[in-house]
């Protein structure tokens, strides 16, 4: 079998698409097209391909291309199937790639029988695309995809192949009749890699005549757990680089910013905006933020007040936090970070959007008639909790003068669990390199679960 | 028989009255304090409601013989549009010298911040020495609780570094 290496490029075709989405139904059925479907299946749910793969290796032999069966990952295959009744298959795979590329193994459905290729996608920034994919966000990231065709069934030295990354709006979801006409932000689209036979040119690709062989869709691999989905928000902010300064990501950012924790006078801030953009806000007893700014990412110090501050996010920053959230100034990828003079450093996101909301809702909704017996419900409770934890005048559980702080931190985890609050806790260190997930155990413990940036 | 448990029940009801008498009165917070600056006159009550401290403050505009001509805010408002009334504004605890917690100022205009109704502070409130002859004093102080802040969010409405005077 002849190997081709064909090198792709990926194009977006946000305007020649037609093909209408409408939704996520659940884990396994992950989009319903009009004329696809996709889904993620078990590869023991298609015995069919199981065999195959087990044929394969046996046809083949021990070669390079039957390490690749071998690493294939059998949980979460992405199944698409095409309005002709065709279906391909994306595994991820286990093999050891740098942090810039991913591979998939692609099994296709044709005419002719199955066959199967690997697709690679490679970035710079490929963390922040898998996250992208990850959280059903619009692709940021430019990511280049080459197709390595590995199957004995085909025949395509006189083709190349081109990628074509195709996005279309929800189903029904328009105000015209016009693809352009969406209602719902680009965010909300869906997409899917269409690969097109294409007479080579100079370049390898680029041309994009030719008739559809098959559809893909990239298979990070990850079904992330609660802890690691928090997690990747974390590295995704700190991994954003700085548009004005691209030899900096965010976390070189923050990392200066804890260097300030000895000012005796202030607090400092820094902020990463939704278009990586990174500001300093000026230093201050309460450190301020504009509410005119999208966030991604708010940073601060508590100071060496010698009155004390509090080694752990105050009550007033959640308040501040949920504020933004109501105004859709943040949303639910928003991580917050916190460098303390007491030596603490911590970084917060919010892992339930909803409930963060709820808890908050007296400090960011008007009392009405029709609302007053929820408003004074949650105004009691979210009050309470401040006098409980922080206020209270004579022995508040979260003290400023504390200088025990996995006190203060196991207290911190008793409000926020108490609360029900939706927020995620991570301690890091003062590089901002390595994390902790904290977590409340029973009898007073404290869970932590450890993750690298 | 009857008349055993007749007085009983009025035994039971005089000692209950005893202990809210007694409780008011060693709580030297119980009652009405205010603060006058020109024709402005800023009350504040607490009250006992169970175990808890609460209260109410208002001010009001009084003519040159002290009447009072205009009620300029309260605590306990209506909520927008009905007959509602606002919930206490005070989450406090108190000993024989101080009281202190937060207290909710919702008399500020949130105009430009739709939705909020209400900012919160740190109360403390502290007995001034006093003689036996005079008037029964507190230093009253409002600040911000530690927090990061919005640009633009406005300052406190009530006062927040007053002397009251206790006036029952």
């Amino acid at each position: 079998m002849k190997l081709i290496k064909v090198k792709l490029k990926s194009i977006y075709l946000l305007a020649f698409t037609l093909i209408l989405l409408t939704g996520c139904q659940n884990e396994h059925d992950l989009h319903q097209h009009e004329d696809s479907i996709i889904k993620k299946v078990s590869v023991d749910e298609i015995p069919e391909i199981k065999n195959f793969i087990d044929s394969q290796r046996s046809l083949m032999g021990r070669n390079s291309d039957m390490s690749i069966l071998d690493s294939i990952s059998s949980a979460d295959v992405i199944v698409i199937e095409e309005e002709s009744g065709l279906k391909s298959y994306t595994f991820a795979l286990t093999i050891v790639e740098p942090s810039t590329r991913m591979t998939n193994l692609v099994i296709r459905e044709t005419i002719e029988g199955l066959d199967y290729f690997t697709v690679t996608y490679e970035s710079e920034n490929l963390d922040t695309w898998k996250y992208e994919l990850e959280n059903n966000q619009e692709p940021t990231v430019e990511v280049e995809i080459t197709k390595n065709n590995v199957s004995n069934y085909s025949s395509r030295e006189a083709y190349c192949e081109v990628a074509v990354t195709s996005y279309t709006c929800p189903s029904g979801q328009h105000s015209g009749a016009l693809q352009g006409d969406c209602v719902y932000s680009h965010a909300y689209w869906s997409y899917k890699v269409t690969f097109m036979s294409v007479p080579c040119d100079n370049d390898g690709g680029g041309n994009t005549g030719g008739g559809s062989t098959g559809t893909t869709s990239p298979n990070t691999g990850n079904t992330p757990t609660p802890n690691e989905k928090e997690f990747a928000k974390i590295k995704n902010v700190l991994n954003s680089k700085n548009r004005f300064d691209p030899t900096k990501t965010y976390k070189d950012e923050i990392v200066d910013l804890a260097n300030t924790v000895n000012d005796v006078a202030n607090e400092n801030g820094r902020y990463l905006t939704d278009t990586n953009l990174v500001g300093t806000s000026i230093p201050n007893f309460t450190v301020n933020f504009l509410f005119t700014i999208n966030y991604k990412s708010i940073s601060h110090t508590h100071n060496a007040d010698p009155a004390g501050k509090y080694s752990i996010f105050s009550f007033e920053d959640l308040k501040v936090f949920s504020e933004l959230l109501h105004k859709g100034k943040i949303n639910g990828d928003f991580v917050a970070t916190l460098s303390t003079s007491k030596g603490t450093h911590y970084a917060l996101t919010i892992s339930d959007v909803d409930k963060f909301k709820a808890f908050f809702y007296a400090q960011n909704n008007d009392a009405t008639g029709s609302n007053s017996d929820q408003w004074k419900n949650n105004y009691f409770k979210m009050d309470g909790m401040a006098e409980k934890y922080y206020n209270n005048k004579t022995a508040p559980l979260i003290s400023q003068t504390d200088t025990n702080n996995e006190n203060v931190l196991k207290k911190f985890l008793e409000m926020i669990t108490e609360a029900d609050m939706g927020i995620a806790l991570f301690e890091a260190n003062a590089n901002f390199t390595t994390f902790t997930r904290v977590t409340t155990g029973t009898y007073g413990t404290i869970l932590r679960e450890s993750f690298n940036l | 028989m009857k008349k055993n448990i007749l007085l009983s029940i009025l035994f039971i009801i005089f000692g209950l009255l005893s202990i809210t008498k007694a409780s008011s009165q060693t709580n030297p917070f119980i009652g009405t304090w205010k603060y006058q600056n020109g024709n402005e006159i800023f009350y504040v009550t607490f009250f006992q409601v169970r175990s808890k401290i609460e209260g109410n403050y208002r001010k009001v505009l009084v003519n040159n013989n002290g009447i009072e001509t205009q009620e300029i805010y309260r605590s306990n408002k209506f909520f927008n549009g009905t007959t509602i009334e606002w919930p206490t504004c005070f989450f406090i605890s108190s000993d024989s010298t101080s009281l202190g917690g937060t207290i909710n100022d919702n008399t500020i205009d949130f105009s430009n911040h739709p939705g909020r109704s209400y900012k919160s502070g740190i109360l403390s409130v502290k007995l001034l020495p006093s003689c036996n002859a005079c008037p029964v004093t507190a230093e009253w102080k409002v600040k911000r609780a530690q927090g990061i802040q919005l640009e633009g969010e406005p300052d406190y409405n009530i006062p927040t570094d007053i002397i009251l005077t206790k006036v029952n």
